[in-house]
């Protein structure tokens, strides 16, 4: 099997939902060096989830298609995820496009959007911070200081938990952190109406648009500091 | 769940139906596509003057009233603002508030009236009991103190040692002396609440007039019941939509708007009481009895309803853990609650058992009678929040999940509410794929008001309401109009006409424009089979971790009773068909109707029902659908139709295999 043929079967592995496929593929494979962990990660896994992503918009996939390769993704990564890690720390530093941290504000345990989008986003290839449900304010703004997040997404179902969201907004100002992260909200209760109100940077309605959202904010990131340094020279 | 409103143009009140519509549409169209109850005879002809509406908001955007809209209403009615929906077009911008006054409903929502009467060999005990009593008149020999003669008295001819407090006290001389006096013994009667507890004394001999209102609180509707206490029996009706929801269409946006404030607290409360009290002038009107005759309300409702009516601070119910304020059965003074009955009376509010498991929960399952059981029994409510019991005298345990409003005809683009022009049964050949549908037709409030007066109008269809809704999954999966996956079949696309590219996907129709009342073919979508897929295989995982948790399986248990708003209406083999709950034998499922409706009627005529409600919210186990290890699992399988684990439906998956629809 060649780097391409394997890549690809990992990848239509993972879109299938065939997570004893996949996770053989990558172990009988991944120490004869055929592709690099970061290659599996992008061109198979990311690739992947690209395409289920795809499928998904396109109203062919629905949330039990999109978690069943989520699993297949959590599988994958286990075994990718500590090679990729080495590998950087070898060479210094490794590129990741980001930093994100996300979960579901306090007061919702409604996890499963966020969930997919989390995935999402590491097959995109972002370091993710997952804090899980029924997340406090504090600790939203916690993590991001401690990992120097670049975005922090915040989901929420419900509509009672909207304000959890305003807090965030208003603690993140107090801690002096608004212009250093950027805010995305989503979830059933959430609109772009909403987001605008309470200044959020950005709103998604489900978890492709989501992911496709902060890839653009960290485009928008990169592109500001490259500004800044510009000047700064 | 519910977030934000999309935008709107046009606002119905009370019932808080709204949507958007083209200038020049004309507003008695937009009342039937919104469905909203009002009355016609001439179905929008110009001729009957019936859909008086009162314009709060646009007046100024609408057009001038031409001689044949004058000619129907009275100097009064165009002076306060009302106008005739046929006459009306949208304006070519800006918003309309309207108000449907009650003259001009028809309250003509379907309500389960039928089968109200309790069991022959129910007891009947009620919290208030009058008891007659003939009083020897005060004299020179027996100069006791009125209070002293009535405690004496009663105890001697009843048993009883009755407690008289201080507002009975103030007036009793009176009422001892209305008939009698001084030449004639004194002749009252005495109106006693829990066994001893006097709450009024009334002069002469009333015990045959003597009653009570049931109410169960629904966030969309309010049903209520008023009851002879002597004899249980129902002796009047009525219902309406629930006058919050101006205040947020689902609960959770009810309670979004409640906690901001005392003042929005009180707003909420005071709307859903003045609701109960049109209804209490409504029954009272038509029966001839008095507000003053009714001494005892029994409320029942879920958790945000209960506490929203009773007036206690909702916000914290709404954020997980969910704890509700107020568990346990409690009794508030009507008088402080604003509702039209007699002064001294009060409100009994069943409990609760959790914050998203409420009083209505109770009642239904005193309605399925689950601790006199020996039959396992498995109870479903289906709603905005689905709420399941399983259980028999042995014990019984609840879930609560969060299907959401699809199977009401929210989030559905061609949903409605069950009134008159609703799609109510939808069949689909599954080789031909030809479809047949019934509407709900020539519905009124037939309970206590007679519409017969108004002429029939050819019903024609307007939407689909929850019972058809739920017909669709099943049939068109076993037509092929759907994949177990819950896609359309795109294979459809050129072959059948009725399958074809909409503006969000694939969509079929159901029925031709040319067969509605609103000129547009009525269709369902990709959207809308997600939608109620979501909320399927919620009611899914919710049934199957509760029989699970409890240890019993389609097998053991003896009965599924499907309980709420349509529970008789759905058609049970559609809703196994598609994987509503595990695949029971049809033989073994049954519609209860509104069996929180059932249950308060029984709470409010019998304490020993009151006990019972007092012992299912202490020891009827709950578990929350959302957080269990396993509905990760569960929940997303339940997606597929009729689910992806097909062995749990051996008999489904035989029908679909033969039909060619699977493997």
């Amino acid at each position: 099997m060649d780097r391409e043929e394997f890549l690809n079967a990992v990848k239509d592995a993972l879109v299938v939902g065939d997570k004893e496929t996949c996770v053989n593929l990558i172990n009988e494979n991944i120490d004869a060096g055929i592709a690099t962990p970061l290659d599996i990660l992008r061109l198979g896994l990311g690739a992947g989830m690209t395409e289920a992503g795809d499928k998904y918009e396109s109203g062919e996939y629905f949330v039990p298609e999109m978690l069943m390769c989520v699993d297949v993704m959590d599988a994958a990564m286990e075994i990718v995820m500590p090679r990729i890690k080495e590998e950087m720390k070898k060479k210094g530093t490794g590129e990741s496009p980001g930093k994100v941290v996300i979960g579901v504000v306090e007061g919702d345990i409604h996890d499963i959007g966020k969930t997919i989008t989390a995935s999402l986003l590491e097959a995109a290839g972002f370091e993710v911070f997952d804090l899980g449900r029924d997340v406090p304010a504090e600790d939203f703004i916690k993590k991001a200081k401690e990992v120097g997040a670049d975005v922090i997404a915040a989901s929420t179902l419900m509509t009672p938990t909207l304000e959890v969201m305003e807090e965030l907004h208003e603690d993140l100002e107090e801690e002096g952190m608004r212009d250093k992260v950027k805010t995305i909200i989503g979830g059933g209760a959430t609109s772009d109406e909403f987001a605008e109100e309470i200044g959020a940077d950005g709103y998604a309605s489900d978890a492709v648009e989501g992911v496709d959202a902060i890839k653009q904010m960290v485009e928008e990131i990169k592109m500001a500091m490259a500004e800044l340094e510009k000047r700064v020279e | 769940m519910a977030g934000h409103v999309t935008d709107y143009n046009i606002v119905f009140f009370p019932s808080g139906l709204r949507g958007t519509f083209d200038p020049g549409t004309n507003l008695f169209e937009v009342a039937m596509k919104l469905g909203v109850d009002i009355a016609t005879i001439c179905g929008g002809q110009r001729e009957c003057g019936k859909c008086k509406v009162v314009v709060e908001d646009g007046l100024e955007l609408l057009e001038d009233m031409q001689p044949s809209e004058a000619a129907l209403l009275s100097d009064d009615e165009k002076r306060e603002g009302v106008r005739l929906l046929c006459c009306l077009e949208m304006p070519k911008e800006g918003k309309l508030v309207l108000k449907v006054p009650e003259s001009s409903r028809l309250g003509a929502q379907r309500l389960q009236t039928e089968g109200l009467e309790l069991p022959e060999d129910f007891v009947i005990d009620p919290a208030i009991r009058k008891y007659h009593i003939v009083l020897p008149k005060a004299t020179l020999h027996d100069d006791r103190a009125d209070q002293t003669r009535l405690l004496e008295e009663f105890k001697k001819e009843y048993g009883i040692d009755l407690e008289l407090p201080y507002e009975v006290l103030t007036y009793l001389p009176l009422v001892m002396r209305e008939v009698g006096g001084k030449k004639k013994d004194f002749d009252i009667t005495v109106v006693v609440m829990d066994g001893n507890k006097v709450i009024a004394v009334e002069p002469g001999d009333t015990t045959d007039r003597c009653y009570g209102f049931a109410v169960d609180v629904g966030s969309t509707k309010l049903a209520g019941f008023l009851m002879d206490l002597n004899t249980g029996k129902v002796v009047g009706v009525s219902s309406r939509m629930n006058p919050q929801i101006p205040y947020g269409e689902d609960v959770l946006s009810r309670i979004t708007y409640a906690k901001k404030g005392m003042e929005n607290l009180k707003t909420v409360q005071a709307a859903v009481i003045g609701g109960l009290n049109d209804m209490l002038d409504e029954i009272c009107e038509f029966t001839g009895i008095k507000h003053e005759e009714i001494y005892e309300t029994v409320v029942v409702g879920n958790t945000a309803m209960h506490h929203l009516l009773l007036g206690v601070w909702p916000k914290f119910v709404t954020f997980a853990p969910y704890p509700a304020a107020v568990r346990k059965s409690m009794r508030a003074p009507s008088a402080s609650l604003g509702l039209k009955m007699h002064p001294n009376g009060s409100t009994y509010s069943l409990p609760i058992i959790r914050g998203f498991v409420g009083a209505d929960q109770i009642a239904a399952e005193l309605a399925v009678d689950f601790f006199n059981n020996d039959e396992m029994i498995l109870e479903l409510d289906i709603g905005t929040n689905t709420e399941m019991t399983i259980g028999n005298k042995d014990g019984c345990m609840c879930v609560s999940c969060a299907s959401g409003p699809a199977f009401e005809g929210m989030m559905i683009r061609c949903g409605m509410r069950a009134s008159n022009g609703a799609v109510e049964k939808i069949r689909i050949d599954p080789e031909t794929r030809e479809v047949e549908y019934k509407l709900i037709e020539g519905i009124t409030s037939g309970a206590i008001r007679s519409c017969s007066k108004f002429r029939k109008v050819e019903t024609k269809a307007i939407g689909v309401c929850g019972s058809g809704l739920c017909d669709v999954p099943a049939e068109f999966l076993k037509a092929g109009i759907i994949l177990p996956s819950g896609q359309m079949n795109k294979e459809l696309l050129g072959v059948d006409p009725r399958m074809r590219e909409g503006p969000r996907g694939l969509e079929y129709v159901i029925v031709p424009a040319e067969e509605t009342a609103i000129g547009k073919d009525i269709v369902i979508e990709q959207a809308d089979i997600r939608e109620l897929t979501l909320a399927k295989a919620a009611m899914f995982a919710g049934a199957y971790l509760l029989m699970r948790e409890m240890g019993e399986t389609v097998e053991t248990i003896d009965k599924l009773v499907i309980a709420g708003a349509f529970g008789n209406f759905i058609d049970p083999e559609s809703a196994r068909t598609m994987g509503m709950f595990p695949e029971f034998p049809l033989d073994k499922i049954e519609g209860i109707g509104n069996a929180a409706g059932t249950g308060v009627r029984k709470a409010l005529v019998s304490r020993a029902e009151r006990k019972m409600a007092d012992r299912f919210s202490e020891e009827c186990k709950f578990i929350e659908a959302a957080i269990h290890p396993d509905y990760m699992k569960i929940y997303p399988e339940a997606m597929y139709l009729p689910n992806k684990n097909l062995d749990l439906f051996p008999e489904t998956a035989e029908m679909l295999r033969k039909l060619g629809r699977i493997k």
